[in-house]
């Protein structure tokens, strides 16, 4: 976030989708940067747009029901919001490599593993069939894979979801990505499996020098991986700033919410917070907060103006108008 | 603590019958069978709630399901109020079910009201005049607005079906629930809404409940006792504060190392455990948690270790560890 | 404990409005297209300018015109009268020969799904058999034992048609019976048949129901086949098929006596197959969940 020339460079990206009740607004002029090596956290719940977001990096919304627009999106110095659907499918799979939340569906159940993996060097690199075994072979390994050279040819469902994803990372890893995009890539596994994807994550990155963007509705698993975090709700980044910021002084009312609503293994057993009500239909919003409704500290202004992110400290800014509320929420503290 | 428990699991083993294949059918090869839950024994107190936490293939949903009379275990008895249940049991309707996919589990062609009242006159839980005002209690009981009633599934949202479905369980005025991943499908702060409705409505109502959850964050939220299970038997069980702060079994104290914490510096550790989870068709012989244990020895292969007994916090592993785990 | 603003239920007659509203083109046209159809047949003693039995040999095999919308036949009948009295004739035959097998065709193969075990395998032998042969020729065999006439075919395809019903039912159970509301149903403690028919079977009609729309005009068409073929109703009853039968003869001479009636039953089956598309589609939204 701090670095003159950072990697993936975004502004006023904005998705909007037509649909019978209204305009949704999946994202609403998005901004924010990565830097080469780091890791952002993009944190949010279902509706926030996260997802979306991720999406349209790639320019993988079919562009019907979907309207993409940007100021810019920079990556490695080119610009993608303008860039033709040909030189979009090189950056893809090449440069920027994308982890999708459900192993599952993102193996083609019919082809064995090896293939898959092989089949972006051959497309992307021009790779022999003989040489993109090998390279998938070695990538399996790399990525945890125990004998993979006997493994290399067997089919999704032999594998559990851990080692799938595994292998869905490996497809991801292999042609050296500048940038990783990985959607949830744990929630839908269990603990330990989660535990040893995420640190395989952090290993490859740590090799690799690669940024990561890592979409997650669970914080604790942001805090540990990331360096920066971009808070989400309802099509807004509402908050963004250095993870250790965030979680010690949220500066946002929302981000404070979902902070003391997670029930925590290693602290006391009290009675949570929660955000009353729930989150809005984004094909009703109107100018103002979209958040304001839900807030205990929301005033007429909030519903008025329409929000941006302004800076609180360095590189911690919120969207918020009155983020020195945000301290007496914890007094408040409706249940 | 009464001595007689709400609900009482007995050397409970469930097992679901492999298909045979063709050449199964011609080799003369026996019907394999998965061993879901396989001895598993434990009792709920009144008022109590039971968290029972594990990872895929741990059984812990399918022990729920056998409570409620879902399956039927091949072996050990189930008991409630200190009577075995059989199937068929009227006594059946006083231990309910919360599911956790919201989506499917309201019926998408009745309003939310029609499916209460169904409960209600079927059971005839009070008099047919007084049931629009019954589904009315119900659902002011569980949050939501009376007019709710005449709402259909589609229409709600999925913290708001949880409720729904909460009040449908309640309607028939059930001593013990069962909620199986109540919360696992739903946003972060909705799930914060449902915990604390659960927890009221346990105090107002006197529920018994077992809370079956992955998410250890949440178990420890809601239960007293909690018992940790792996590949269908329990590892460790004991009062939730022993178990957090004083794991005894090296599977505990995997689970509580892998969970991701608020840190606010990045990882930097080696993944607590190693390899994947062994299939339930394929349970290592021995100690079952042997082949992704930090502390396994030549015995846990060949011996499988039985419940230590002790002071209501017990374990079953052949080095049963003592002292706190560090912070 | 709050929830977001809650907005009243609106009145039935507004939700019936944007219920319609909502409905995709083809089902709007199918259903317009029908509603004449069927308003068509059930004033058609209003209607109608002619008695549609009443001859007239001073007028027969006249082109479409004025006063006989339609022409006459060789007999000097109101072709346009006969095709809208037709229109009844061929609806009643649509709706007994589609709904009354899908009753207990839906039924049984609900009831299959959700039990499984021995019933489910001998009904899935039952109907595999059955819809092995053609339709038709075991149609003809069944009329060749009981011999032709109306009340035969209805009988043959009483035999026959709810195979498909209770195969389309079957799948649907067989996927509902996993969702949750049919094990918190089972929790509850109601009994089986309440499970099955009044929690299973509501959920499980909709791909039987889109079905029907296209097996209402098949079975039409069968009919009016059969009867082209001698086998079913007979003249002088003025149903579409018989009345194609009359006019195959007349093809070069009186091409509307033939036609008229063919393009009546063309005009139903396009009307059925959007209104078939559209349900298709709108009980699809209705059915899964607005995330």
């Amino acid at each position: 976030m701090t670095s003159a020339s950072p990697l993936l460079s975004v502004s006023g990206l904005t998705v909007e989708f037509k649909t019978k009740r209204g305009t949704v607004i999946a994202n609403n002029a998005l901004s924010l940067t990565v830097d080469a090596g780091a890791t952002l956290g993009i944190v949010g719940e279902s509706g926030s747009g996260k997802s979306v977001l991720c999406r349209a990096l790639l320019g993988l919304l079919p562009s019907p029901p979907a309207h993409v627009h940007a100021r810019e999106i920079r990556f490695a110095g080119r610009d993608l919001a303008s860039a033709s659907a040909h030189d979009l499918r090189q950056v893809r799979g090449q440069d920027i490599a994308m982890v999708f939340q459900n192993p599952m569906s993102s193996l083609n159940p019919v082809w064995p593993i090896g293939d898959q993996i092989a089949e972006g060097l051959r497309v992307h690199r021009g790779f022999s069939r003989a040489q993109s075994r090998k390279a998938a072979i070695a990538v399996l390994k790399r990525v945890g894979i125990a004998s993979p050279e006997i493994r290399v040819d067997d089919y999704p469902y032999q594998w559990s979801g851990g080692m799938m994803q595994r292998a869905v990372i490996a497809m991801a890893m292999v042609s050296e990505p500048k940038l990783l995009l990985a959607d949830e890539p744990t929630t839908a596994l269990d603990v330990t499996i989660q535990d040893q994807i995420l640190s395989l994550l952090m290993e490859l990155q740590r090799q690799t020098g690669m940024a990561i963007i890592l979409v997650s509705h669970d914080m604790s698993v942001i805090s540990e991986t990331c360096d920066h975090v971009a808070v989400m709700y309802a099509g807004h980044i509402v908050e963004t700033g250095r993870t250790a910021d965030i979680f010690r002084r949220p500066a946002h009312p929302y981000t404070h919410g979902l902070l003391r609503s997670i029930p925590h293994v290693h602290g006391k057993a009290t009675r949570l917070a929660s955000i009353p009500g729930q989150p809005p239909d984004l094909a009703g919003l109107g100018l103002g907060c979209p958040f304001a409704e839900r807030c205990a500290v929301a005033s007429a202004e909030c519903r008025e103006r329409p929000i941006a992110l302004a800076p609180v400290q360095g590189d911690h800014q919120t969207a918020c108008f009155f983020p020195e509320r945000v301290q007496e929420l914890d007094r408040k503290r409706a249940s | 603590m009464s001595p007689i428990p709400t609900l009482a699991v007995d050397d409970v083993v469930v097992e679901f019958a492999k298909p045979r294949s063709l050449t199964d059918v011609m080799t003369g090869a026996r019907p394999r069978a998965v061993r879901a839950v396989d001895g598993v024994s434990f009792a709920v107190y009144p008022g109590e709630t039971l968290g029972l936490v594990g990872e895929s293939g741990s059984g812990k949903s399918t022990i729920g399901r056998a409570i409620l009379g879902l399956n039927r275990p091949v072996r050990g008895t189930i008991s409630f109020e200190g009577e075995p249940i059989v199937a068929r049991d009227k006594l059946r309707r006083r231990l309910q079910m919360v599911f956790q996919d919201p989506y499917s589990s309201l019926n998408p062609r009745l309003t939310i009201g029609a499916a209460i009242a169904e409960v209600l006159s079927f059971h005839k839980i009070v008099a047919k005049a007084e049931v629009p005002q019954e589904v009315r209690r119900l659902l002011s009981l569980v949050g939501l607005p009376g007019a709710m009633a005449e709402r259909r599934p589609r229409e709600l949202s999925g913290g708001q079906r949880q409720r729904a479905g909460l009040a449908r369980a309640l309607a028939v005025r059930p001593v013990f629930l069962v909620l199986d991943e109540p919360v696992a499908a739903l946003d972060v702060s909705i799930q914060a809404q449902i915990l604390n409705l659960l927890s009221d409505l346990r105090q107002e109502l006197g529920l018994t409940m077992l809370f079956i959850a992955h998410e250890l964050g949440v178990v420890r939220h809601m239960s007293d006792h909690i018992a940790v299970m792996y590949l269908g038997q329990i590892m460790e069980t004991g009062p939730a504060k022993a178990i957090f702060e004083d794991p005894r079994h090296p599977y505990t104290r995997a689970l509580l190392s892998a969970v991701p914490k608020m840190e606010l510096t990045k990882r930097q550790r080696q993944p607590v455990t190693q390899g994947d989870i062994p299939s339930p068709l394929n349970i290592p012989t021995g100690c079952r948690f042997r082949t992704r244990c930090a502390m396994a020895q030549e015995i846990c292969k060949t011996e499988p270790p039985q419940m230590t007994v002790g002071e209501g916090h017990m374990s079953r592993c052949h080095f049963s560890l003592q002292g706190r785990r560090e912070p | 404990m709050s929830e977001t603003a809650y907005h009243p239920q609106a009145s039935l007659t507004i939700r019936l409005f944007r219920e319609i509203a909502s409905w995709s083109p083809s089902l709007k046209i199918g259903s317009a297209l029908m509603a004449l159809i069927v308003l068509a047949a059930l004033f058609a003693p209003w209607i109608a300018p002619f008695d549609p039995y009443e001859q007239d040999f001073n007028a027969i095999l006249m082109p479409p015109g004025f006063p006989h919308l339609f022409g006459t036949d060789s007999l000097g009948r109101d072709i346009f009268s006969r095709v809208l009295y037709g229109a009844r004739i061929d609806l009643v035959i649509g709706v007994v020969t589609t709904y009354v097998p899908m009753t207990y065709g839906v039924v049984l193969g609900a009831y299959a799904g959700y039990v499984g075990g021995r019933f489910d395998a001998i009904l899935m032998r039952i109907i595999d058999v059955a819809m092995a042969f053609p339709f038709l020729v075991l149609i003809i065999v069944i009329l060749a034992i009981l011999g032709p006439g109306v009340q035969n075919i209805y009988i043959s395809i009483f035999i026959l048609a709810w195979t498909m019903y209770a195969r389309l039912a079957r799948a649907e159970m067989l996927v509902e019976r996993t969702k949750d509301y049919i094990t918190a149903a089972e929790v509850l403690g109601f009994p089986r048949w309440r499970i099955i028919f009044r929690h299973g079977l509501p959920n499980v009609i909709n791909s039987s129901i889109v079905f029907s729309a296209s097996d209402f005009v098949l079975n039409i068409l069968l009919v009016s086949g059969l009867s082209f073929l001698g086998l079913g109703i007979q003249p002088p009853l003025p149903e579409w098929g018989s009345m194609i039968a009359e006019g195959r003869d007349f093809m070069r001479q009186a091409w509307w006596i033939a036609t008229l009636p063919g393009l009546a039953i063309v005009v139903t089956g396009i009307a059925l197959a959007l209104i078939g598309d559209g349900l298709a589609q709108r009980l699809g939204e209705r059915h899964h969940t607005m995330v």
